[in-house]
């Protein structure tokens, strides 16, 4: 399995996982949890700084991939953003803020991962002169 | 009068204990669990590890070469 059809797997898992939030985005993960569980989570992290850390996290992710892309470097496998970008999703979710936030995820998740499948396809017919 | 710093530190500390003590009675102050703070946190610190510090690298190196000096060939 190439780069790009890693890519794109990861891509559909984290569609799914928008579907399921979208599905579920008036439920709230820690309404439906135990007394008990809920002492042991405790308070959910406030809304405004789980949007800096997906701003901080896009800007970031941006800049890495595009410098890789100009400094012609190999595209690496990015199993752990899928991690990221559905822990963002379980944030807003334990404070029940999925339906207000839901969007701006799955846009940053989105366009992060075209930019992914622009690299590949950049590395692959231009550094190793492959066209997929 | 001489009093030994230890005596002192002991004096302190079985003070503050009664305190806490009375604090922990009347409820003002609450042990709450932040598990999915420290949780948040822990992403927080992956994406500073694994991002933002290769980012910095990376804008340093572009600093350095802007700014820094320039080797000038010379052709004989």
């Amino acid at each position: 399995m190439n780069k790009y059809q890693e890519s794109l797997i990861s891509m559909m898992v984290f569609l799914v996982v928008c579907l399921v939030s979208f599905m579920n985005s008036d439920f709230s993960l820690f309404g439906i949890a135990s007394e008990s569980m809920r002492e042991i989570l405790g308070t959910p992290p406030p809304a405004h700084l789980i949007s800096i850390t997906l701003m901080v996290y896009l800007f970031s992710s941006m800049v890495l991939t595009i410098s890789d892309m100009v400094y012609d470097k190999e595209p690496k496998s990015k199993w752990t953003h899928l991690g990221y970008r559905t822990a963002f999703f379980l944030f807003y979710g334990f404070g029940g803020m999925i339906a207000v936030n839901f969007i701006p995820v799955m846009v940053v998740g989105l366009f992060l991962y075209g930019l992914d499948q622009l690299h590949i396809l950049h590395y692959e017919k231009h550094v190793v002169g492959q066209v997929i | 009068m001489k009093i030994k710093l230890s005596t002192i530190l002991i004096m302190v500390m079985i003070h503050l204990s009664s305190v806490m003590g009375a604090i922990a009675s009347t409820g003002i102050r609450e042990d709450n669990s932040m598990v999915l703070v420290y949780c948040f946190l822990a992403v927080c610190g992956t994406i500073i590890f694994l991002q933002i510090v290769p980012l910095l690298v990376i804008g340093y190196g572009m600093i350095k070469a802007v700014f820094g000096k320039r080797e000038v060939s010379q052709i004989k």
